[in-house]
């Protein structure tokens, strides 16, 4: 598009052909304003040796139908239509109403269905007395403002208090919940890729108890009614707000499963060892204050069993850091059992002391490192500009053991569940800073 | 009123009356709710850079967007062999853009401009 737009030249775009219809479609509609001409190419292509790519620029463009090569040529050639001279503001799409026209509940449930506004589970029909009652839940105006550049790839979505209490309502919240959907709101667009990332959300602070947030035991699963909705409200979020849906404006192909709930949990903050502090407040928030974090990634490694005495657990979890997406990311979360081992039996004064450890410590293949695209594509730019320690990981022998967690503050603990069983999960996690909770009361 | 009218009006709201009934009865009953949907905002159109209808004489910038990061380009140099063989009065020049996928290169699009090139193609995303 700059190309284009800055220095006037002609430019085809090849892609992949699933995604195109995202760049000719929404992405050019509310993002870049420009009809751009692009090319579908087959996928995949990656690796295909010289004679299969020979014979594969021989093929169609899964765009216009044409030979592969002569599509570029007309691409870059045929004069431009009156729409691809088209400049200035589109008129404006017409605005949703506020309420929708009067119909049964099994209609509307099947409207909701049918213009992506579920997760295909039945939602709970925002009425005006619904939303009334969802909106004593916080002190903000319902017309306030939340976010404008709601979109994926910040488009202009924007939405009031108000939308998010329809939310809250659909999703089955109690009003007690919305300041956390609030906040769970404001972070909108979320991350995505087409790599089966997903998100987790952390909630800390007093707001954990009172709400009935579960920290302890079953913590992951569907044990508690506010981690139940407030996970499933940011799925109706991210279809609803910022408009994602797959196959449209988003493009995962496996998508995850963590996804269904967004592995919405609390702290148990309570069962923290000496020395270890809850997240927000290593994210520099006061201990009195609730907050919401989002981390994102791609991995999520059960340690498949309990801690056992011959082998110390933060050795597992160096050895289990090889699986990970090398986004030089990692977040565990940990049974308050297995903090307490960590702490007095290994002497891990802090969470810190222990992401410095596995900083020093864990370690991957070279190979291995690069051979994940999520780096690659990334990072290896950066290594070829001669920023360390990237520059030196690719010019290492590919069995050359090279230290991927450099950075120990990328490294995060979240403790939670029941004691049970001396349990973890390791993630390739990236934890934001975390936002005020409190704001939205 | 007219005693007929009433009559009429009465029967009516009776039959209202006994059609809501028997909705809320079968579960028909309607309501209103709020919509949950958004308006999103168009983009100002942005025009394209005009053609010249041929490349004949032209450079052609093949330009790698980085899209694996390790400087492999091995679709546009079967792309470049293509040029060679069937539109040998174009001229091609292979580029790696620097840096991710995700960012500019500004350097590289400056080169572009002052080489007057017919065109470019970038890719590959996927």
């Amino acid at each position: 598009m700059t190309l284009e737009k800055e220095y006037g030249i002609p430019t085809v775009s090849l892609s992949n052909e699933n995604i195109v219809s995202f760049g000719t479609g929404p992405h050019q509609e509310y993002s870049t304003g420009m009809p751009l001409r692009f090319v579908g190419v087959p996928y995949p292509f990656t690796g295909l040796a010289a004679d299969r790519l020979a014979e594969w620029l021989q093929g169609k463009d899964r765009v216009s139908g044409k030979s592969l090569m002569p599509a570029i040529v007309d691409a870059l050639t045929r004069p431009l239509t009156a729409e691809e001279q088209k400049s200035g503001t589109p008129p404006e799409a017409a605005g949703e109403p506020r309420l929708l026209p009067p119909d049964t509940e099994d209609n509307l449930q099947r409207l909701f269905k049918d213009r992506g506004w579920t997760d295909f589970n039945p939602v709970i029909l925002p009425t005006e007395k619904r939303v009334r009652a969802m909106l004593k839940g916080t002190s903000h105006r319902p017309d306030e403002l939340v976010k404008k550049e709601a979109g994926t790839f910040g488009t202009s979505r924007p939405f009031t208090v108000e939308k998010v209490a329809v939310i809250a309502v659909m999703a089955g919240a109690k009003p007690e919940y919305l300041p956390v959907i609030l906040a769970l709101a404001s972070q909108v667009p979320y991350m995505d890729s087409t790599t089966s990332n997903a998100n987790m959300v952390v909630v800390s602070g007093p707001i954990r108890r009172e709400i009935g947030m579960n920290s302890g035991i079953g913590v992951l699963s569907p044990t508690a009614e506010a981690n139940s909705v407030i996970g499933r409200s940011m799925n109706l979020i991210h279809s609803i707000l910022q408009g994602y849906k797959e196959g449209e404006t988003g493009f995962s192909s496996l998508g995850n499963p963590l996804r269904y709930n967004n592995v919405t949990l609390a702290e148990n903050e309570e069962a923290l060892p000496e020395g270890w502090k809850p997240v927000h407040v290593e994210n520099g928030h006061p201990p009195e204050a609730s907050v919401l974090t989002i981390f994102s990634g791609w991995n999520f490694v059960n340690c498949s069993g309990s801690v056992v005495e011959h082998y110390a657990p933060q050795l597992l979890m160096r050895d289990f850091t090889r699986v990970l997406a090398a986004t030089g990311s990692a977040t565990l979360i940990m049974d308050p059992s297995v903090a307490r081992q960590l702490r007095d039996t290994q002497g891990f004064a802090s969470k810190g002391a222990l992401g410095e450890w596995l900083a020093k410590n864990a370690e991957v293949p070279a190979a291995t490192y690069w051979a994940n695209s999520i780096t690659s594509g990334m990072t290896a730019p950066l290594g070829r500009q001669g920023l360390e320690p990237y520059a030196t990981w690719l010019k290492v022998p590919g069995e050359t053991l090279i230290k991927h967690l450099p950075n120990a503050r990328s490294i995060r603990t979240v403790v939670a569940g029941g004691e049970t069983a001396s349990v973890w999960f390791l993630t390739d996690f990236m934890g934001g800073r975390g936002v005020s909770i409190d704001a939205w009361r | 009123m007219a005693p007929k009218s009433l009559v009429t009006l009465m029967l009516l709201a009776g039959t209202v009356l006994a059609g809501a009934a028997r909705a809320e009865d079968s579960g028909e009953r309607r309501i209103t709710v709020l919509n949950p949907a958004v308006t999103e905002k168009r983009a100002p159109r942005v025009p394209l850079a005009p053609r010249a209808g041929t490349l004949e004489g032209k450079t052609v910038y093949l330009v790698d967007m980085n899209y694996e990061g390790l400087g492999r380009t091995p679709v546009l140099e079967e792309m470049e062999r293509w040029f060679g063989a069937n539109m040998p009065g174009v001229r091609t020049v292979r580029r790696l853009k620097s840096g991710s996928y995700v960012s500019d290169d500004p350097a590289l699009w400056k080169e572009i401009e002052a080489s007057r090139a017919g065109g470019v193609i970038l890719g590959v995303a996927g």
